[in-house]
C-alpha cells in the first residue's frame, strides 16, 4: 500500500509555552486508511493535526506528504497541496461570510483553474445533491442549519477530489441525527477510497476507524487497530470504550 | 483676516494718499481737511526717494546694492500717531542716529540680517546705517505695491534732505469711514491741490497687503474642509464597523432578557462617552495646534491677539460638530439593528463591501483634489500669462513717464530714444488721462483713463474685450464696481461740463496703478495728462539683451522715466504671493502623503484583522498567502486606482472654476482665474505620489497576511 503520511521525530512547542505539545511523534498513514485521534483536552490532538497538514510549523522533525517533506515546503507549494491533495473540515463549517453556499463550494474548484466553470457549478450540484442539500446552494451562510453547513463545509472539502480529508471535530458541533448523517457521509467516502485522519471525542465515529491513536500529554501513548470486517459496530463500540478506559480516558 | 486688519488698526495707515513732488501748499490742504467734516487728520509725511543703485548693503560675506529692486525706495522717519511703522513685534519705533529699519520684504528677497550695513551713496554724499530692526508697512507691506519704506531717525533724515535722491511727500488724509475716501478723491482732485503721483486709497492698499493672506485663507479654507470631510468619514466608518462588532453581544442581551431600550441608553452611553473624550481631546489638540499656526500666520503678516470667541469658540464649534455626528451616527446604526429579531441580531453577516470601497474611494480622491487645487493655483499665479489677469500687459519693458514741469521735452526724449535702439521690434504708447464721470446723482467723480491701441496688450477680461471703436471704455473691476457697471453698459463722463456718453466694452481685473483705471481706444476729448505708458516688445527677448536696452534706456532718458523688464516686474511683484503658494502647496502635498498613507495603514489593518477569519479559511482551503494578498491588491489598488484618476480629472478640470468662486466669495479683485491647462505636476507626479504612497502601504500592510496562521481562526 502507498504510503501518504509519514511523521518522523516531530516535536512542536508553542513560541510562548515552555512545554512541548508534541513530543516525538512518530506516525504514518497509508492511503485509504481511516485514522482517528483520540485524548484529553489538551493533549495536542488539533497541534499534531494542523502540523501534518501543513497548516502550522513544527518545532522539529520530519513529516513526508506523498513522499515530499513539507516541513521544508514553501507556502506556494503548501497551498497547492491543500488545494490539489487535502481537504478539511472543522469542528465548524467556516464558510466564507460574504458568499453564498453555492460559491463556497466551488471556492477551491475556481482556484485551482483546471476546468472551466460550468463543470465546476456541475459537480458542485451533484456533490450537493449526494449530501442531501441540494436546493440550499443560493442561500447565505447564516441561513441554513448548523448541520447542512457542515455538510456544505464537506462538500467543499471533495470539490477537488482530495486524496486525503483531514477533521478537526467534524461532528463536534452537531447534534445527534446530523452528527450521525455527517459521520455516514465520512464513511462512504473512506470506502470510496479517500483518506481520513479525524480528531474526535465521539466514540461512535471512532469506532469506524481502522486505527486509533491515542494521544496523551504530546506522546502517542497506544494504538487501537481494528479490521473492517471484525464485528458489527455496536460490539466495536464496546471494545474501542474498554480500550480506551484502560488507558485511563 | 485677522492678522492683517489687526496690523492696520496699530499703523493706522491712512485712509487716502496722494503722492506728490515739488512743494506742497500746506496751508490749502489743511484748510480742506478743516472743511469736510468727515475728515478725521491729515499728515504730510515726507519721503526721500533713493535710486536702489545708489543703496549698498554690505553683510560680512557679501556686498550688493539694491538696483535690482523693481520697488521705489522712500527714506522717511517715523510719525507717532498716523502711518506709523512697526517693528517686528508690531510696536510703534524710533530710530536712533546711524540706525535703519528695512521693509521686511527686502529681508525675504535678499536675505538681510540685523546688523548688517547700509552704505548711501552719490556722488560726494556717504551716509552709513547699521540695520537695527526689519518695519512692518500697513501701507506698503506687500511687495504688490511700487514702493517700500525705510526708517531713519528725524536727524538723519534732515542730514540727507536735500542732498540726495528726490523728495516726495506723501498726503495723507483720515476719515471717520474709509469708504469715504473714493468720494474724496474726487473733492481732492476738483480742488486743484497738489497731485503729481499717484492717488490711493486704503481699500486697494489693504487689498493689495492682504492678497496673498487671502490666497492662503483660501487654501486653509479648502484643505479644512477637506480634512473635516475626511474625518468625518473615518469616525462612521470606525462607528459602524465596531458597532457591528457588538451586534452578537447585543443579540445575547437580548437573548437573556434586557429591552431595546435598556440596550439603547446602555450603548448610547458608551458613545456618548467615547464622543466626549474624542471630542475633548481634539478640542486640546486643536487648541494647541491652532497656536502654533496662528503664530506662523501672525509672524508673516502682524500679529493681532486672537478673541476669546475665536481662540475658543471654533475649535469648540470643531469639537462639538464631532461629537454630535459620533452620537447620530451610533444612534442611527444602533436603531437600525434594533428592528432586527434577536436570531437576526446574533447571526447576522456583515457584508460591509460597499463602505469599505467608500472609506477608500472617498480618502483617496479627496487626497488628490485637495493637493491639486493648491498646485494649480500656484502653477497658475506663478504663470507669466498671470499677470494679463492682474492687470499688466504682455510686453518686454514697460516705460511710465509722470507728468511734472519737462514733461513734454522728458516724452520727446523716450520717444526719440524709443526710436533710436535697434533691439526694440516695436512699441506701443499711452497717455493717462484725468476725466471726470458723471454718476447716476448727478455728482462727479475722477477717473484715470488710459488711451491707446489696446488690442494687442494681451490684457484678459473678466467680460467684453478691450475698446475699439471711438466711444468705447473698459474698466477696471474696481472701477465697475464704483460705478455699478457691466460690460454693455452706458458710462457718462463729463467734457467741459458737457456730457457724453460711452459704452463700457469689457471689464478687466487690475491690481496696477491703484486698482481704478479704465481704458479707451479714442481719447474724446481729456486735456489733463497724468503719465504716457509705453510697452515695448524685442527682437531677441533673453535676459541680457532686455538688461542692455533698459541700460541704453536709461542713458538716453531723463530721471523720472520709470523703466521696468515686465518679466521681473511680475516675478518682484507677485513673488511673495508665488512663494507663499508654492509654500502652502508643498507643504499640503507632504501632509496629504503623511495623511493618505496613514488613513490607507489603518484602513488595511483594520480590514484584515476583521477579515482574519476568512483569509484563514482561504488559506486552508488551498489559498497561498501570496494568492490571497495579491486578491486584496487588486482590489483595494483597483478601487485607489480608480478614484485617484477621476478626481484627478475632475479636480484638474473643474478646480479653476471651484477657485473662482471662492475669490469671487472672498471678494478680493481677482474674480476668475484659470488653471494652466496640462501640466505634468498635477496630471501626472501628484496622482503618482499619492498612488504610489498608497499601493506601497497597501502592499506592507498586506504582507502581514503572509503571518497569519490557519490556527487562528479556532479562536473564534
Ligand atoms: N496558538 C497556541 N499558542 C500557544 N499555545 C497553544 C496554542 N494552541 C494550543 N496551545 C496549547 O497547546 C496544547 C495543545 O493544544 P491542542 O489544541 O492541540 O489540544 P487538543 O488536544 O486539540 O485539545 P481539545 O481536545 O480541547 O481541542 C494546549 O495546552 C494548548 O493550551
Ligand atoms: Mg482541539
Amino acid at each position: 500500500m502507498q504510503r501518504i503520511i509519514e511523521v518522523n521525530q516531530v516535536t512542536k512547542s508553542y513560541q510562548n509555552e515552555r512545554e512541548a505539545v508534541l513530543k516525538d511523534v512518530n506516525l504514518t498513514v497509508e492511503a485509504g486508511e481511516f485514522v482517528v485521534v483520540m485524548g484529553p483536552s489538551g493533549s495536542g490532538k488539533s497541534s499534531l493535526l494542523y502540523a501534518i497538514s501543513g497548516m502550522d510549523q513544527v518545532s522539529s522533525g520530519q513529516i513526508l506528504f506523498n513522499g515530499l517533506d513539507i516541513t521544508k515546503a514553501t507556502d506556494e507549494e503548501m497551498s497547492h497541496l491543500r488545494l490539489v491533495k487535502m481537504g478539511f473540515v472543522f469542528q465548524h463549517a467556516y464558510l466564507l461570510k460574504n458568499k453564498n453556499i453555492c460559491e463556497n463550494i466551488m471556492l477551491p474548484g475556481i482556484r485551482l483553474k483546471n476546468r472551466t466553470k460550468e463543470v465546476i457549478i456541475k459537480e458542485t450540484n451533484e456533490l450537493m445533491k449526494s449530501m442531501g442539500i441540494e436546493g440550499i446552494g443560493d442561500h447565505t451562510v447564516s441561513a441554513v442549519s448548523g448541520g447542512q453547513l457542515q455538510r456544505a463545509a464537506i462538500c467543499r472539502a471533495l470539490i477537488n477530489r482530495p486524496q486525503i480529508i483531514f477533521g478537526d471535530e467534524p461532528t463536534g458541533a452537531l447534534n445527534k441525527r446530523a452528527s450521525t448523517e455527517v459521520m455516514e457521509i465520512l464513511c462512504r467516502l473512506n470506502k470510496q477510497g479517500i483518506t481520513l485522519f479525524l480528531v474526535t471525542h465521539d466514540a461512535a465515529l471512532a469506532a469506524k476507524a481502522d486505527r486509533i491513536i491515542f494521544l496523551s500529554d504530546g506522546r502517542i501513548q497506544s494504538e487501537f487497530r481494528q479490521k473492517r470486517w471484525q464485528c458489527d459496530s455496536a460490539e466495536r463500540t464496546d471494545r474501542l470504550n474498554g480500550w480506551l478506559q484502560n488507558q485511563g480516558f | 483676516m485677522r492678522a492683517s486688519d489687526h496690523q492696520y488698526e496699530l499703523a493706522n495707515p491712512p485712509h487716502f494718499i496722494q503722492l506728490h513732488k515739488g512743494a506742497v501748499d500746506e496751508n490749502a490742504l489743511a484748510q480742506l481737511a478743516a472743511d469736510d467734516n468727515r475728515v478725521t487728520a491729515y499728515q504730510i509725511v515726507e519721503m526721500i526717494d533713493i535710486d536702489g543703485g545708489d543703496i549698498e548693503i554690505s553683510s560680512p560675506d557679501t556686498t550688493f546694492n539694491l538696483s535690482g529692486s523693481v520697488l521705489d525706495n522712500g527714506f522717511v522717519f517715523n510719525h507717532p500717531q498716523y502711518d506709523s511703522l512697526l517693528n517686528n513685534s508690531n510696536q510703534y519705533i524710533e530710530m536712533e542716529t546711524g540706525q535703519i529699519g528695512l521693509p521686511l520684504i527686502y529681508k525675504e528677497s535678499y536675505d538681510i540680517e540685523l546688523g548688517d550695513e547700509l552704505r548711501i551713496q552719490k556722488g560726494d554724499f556717504t551716509m552709513n546705517f547699521i540695520v537695527t530692526e526689519f518695519i512692518r508697512d500697513a501701507q506698503m507691506n506687500s511687495t504688490m505695491c511700487s514702493s517700500t519704506r525705510f526708517l531713519v531717525s528725524r536727524a538723519d533724515f534732515e542730514k540727507m534732505d536735500g542732498c540726495i535722491g528726490e523728495n516726495e511727500a506723501e498726503i495723507e488724509y483720515f476719515f471717520d469711514d474709509p469708504g469715504y475716501a473714493t468720494t474724496f478723491l474726487t473733492n481732492y482732485e476738483n480742488s486743484g491741490l497738489p497731485g503729481n503721483g499717484q492717488a490711493i486709497t486704503y481699500r486697494i492698499m489693504k487689498l493689495l497687503s492682504s492678497f496673498s493672506y487671502y490666497m492662503i485663507a483660501l487654501i486653509i479654507g479648502l484643505i479644512s474642509v477637506g480634512v473635516i470631510l475626511i474625518s468625518l468619514v473615518c469616525i462612521r466608518y470606525s462607528i459602524r464597523s465596531s458597532m457591528e462588532d457588538e451586534r452578537r453581544q447585543i443579540g445575547t442581551l437580548r437573548a437573556i432578557g434586557l429591552s431595546i431600550d435598556d440596550i439603547l441608553s446602555v450603548y448610547l452611553k458608551k458613545y456618548r462617552m467615547i464622543a466626549g473624550i474624542g471630542s475633548l481631546l481634539g478640542l486640546f489638540l486643536a487648541l494647541i495646534g491652532g497656536n502654533v499656526f496662528f503664530r506662523q500666520s501672525a509672524d508673516l503678516l502682524g500679529k493681532a491677539e486672537m478673541t476669546i470667541l475665536e481662540a475658543i469658540g471654533i475649535p469648540l464649534l470643531g469639537a462639538v460638530v464631532v461629537y454630535v455626528t459620533i452620537v447620530i451616527s451610533a444612534r442611527r446604526i444602533l436603531k437600525k439593528d434594533m428592528t432586527l429579531s434577536i436570531l437576526e441580531l446574533l447571526m447576522r453577516t456583515n457584508s460591509e463591501t460597499k463602505r469599505n470601497k467608500r472609506f477608500l474611494i472617498i480618502t483617496s480622491a479627496a487626497a488628490v483634489i485637495l493637493t491639486v487645487i493648491p498646485l494649480n493655483l500656484y502653477l497658475a499665479v506663478s504663470d507669466s500669462s498671470f499677470s494679463t489677469y492682474m492687470g499688466a500687459a504682455s510686453a518686454d519693458l514697460t516705460i511710465r513717464l509722470a507728468t511734472d514741469d519737462d514733461f513734454i521735452s522728458k516724452n520727446d526724449r523716450v520717444f526719440e530714444a524709443l526710436q533710436s535702439i535697434i533691439e526694440i521690434e516695436s512699441y506701443n504708447s499711452f497717455i493717462e488721462y484725468k476725466g471726470q464721470v458723471l454718476k447716476e446723482d448727478q455728482s462727479l467723480s475722477g477717473i484715470q483713463v488710459s488711451v491707446g491701441d489696446f488690442e494687442k496688450t494681451g490684457l484678459s477680461y473678466l467680460s467684453g474685450q478691450s475698446p475699439n471703436k471711438d466711444g468705447e471704455i473698459a474698466l477696471s473691476l474696481l472701477n465697475a464696481e464704483l460705478l455699478s457697471k457691466r460690460t454693455g453698459d452706458q458710462l457718462v463722463i463729463s467734457l467741459n461740463g458737457e456730457p457724453v456718453v460711452l459704452r463700457v466694452s469689457g471689464v478687466y481685473q487690475d491690481v496696477t496703478n491703484g486698482g481704478y483705471t479704465a481704458k479707451m481706444a479714442v481719447n474724446p476729448g481729456f486735456d489733463q495728462v497724468i503719465a504716457s505708458d509705453y510697452l515695448v516688445t524685442l527682437k531677441d527677448q533673453d535676459n541680457s539683451k532686455i538688461e542692455n536696452v533698459i541700460q541704453q534706456l536709461e542713458e538716453k532718458t531723463d530721471s523720472g522715466t520709470k523703466i521696468m523688464s515686465t518679466e521681473e516686474y511680475i516675478s518682484k511683484t507677485m513673488s511673495s504671493l508665488v512663494n507663499s503658494l508654492k509654500l502652502a502647496s508643498a507643504t499640503i502635498w507632504i501632509t496629504t502623503l503623511l495623511l493618505v498613507g496613514l488613513l490607507t495603514m489603518l484602513y488595511v489593518k483594520y480590514r484584515i484583522l476583521r477579515e482574519k477569519d476568512g483569509i484563514a479559511v482561504k488559506k486552508a482551503i488551498g489559498f497561498s498567502a501570496k494568492a490571497v494578498i495579491r486578491e486584496y491588491q487588486f482590489r483595494m489598488m483597483g478601487i485607489i486606482c480608480g478614484a485617484v484618476l477621476i478626481a484627478t480629472v475632475f479636480s484638474n478640470l473643474l478646480g479653476d472654476k471651484v477657485v473662482s468662486l471662492l475669490l469671487r466669495l472672498s471678494n478680493i479683485g481677482i474674480v476668475d482665474i484659470s488653471f494652466t491647462g496640462f501640466n505634468l505636476l498635477t496630471w501626472g507626479l501628484l496622482p503618482v505620489s499619492i498612488l504610489l504612497i498608497s499601493f506601497l502601504v497597501v502592499a506592507v500592510m498586506l504582507a502581514e497576511i503572509k503571518r497569519f496562521k490557519i490556527v487562528e481562526m479556532n479562536s473564534f
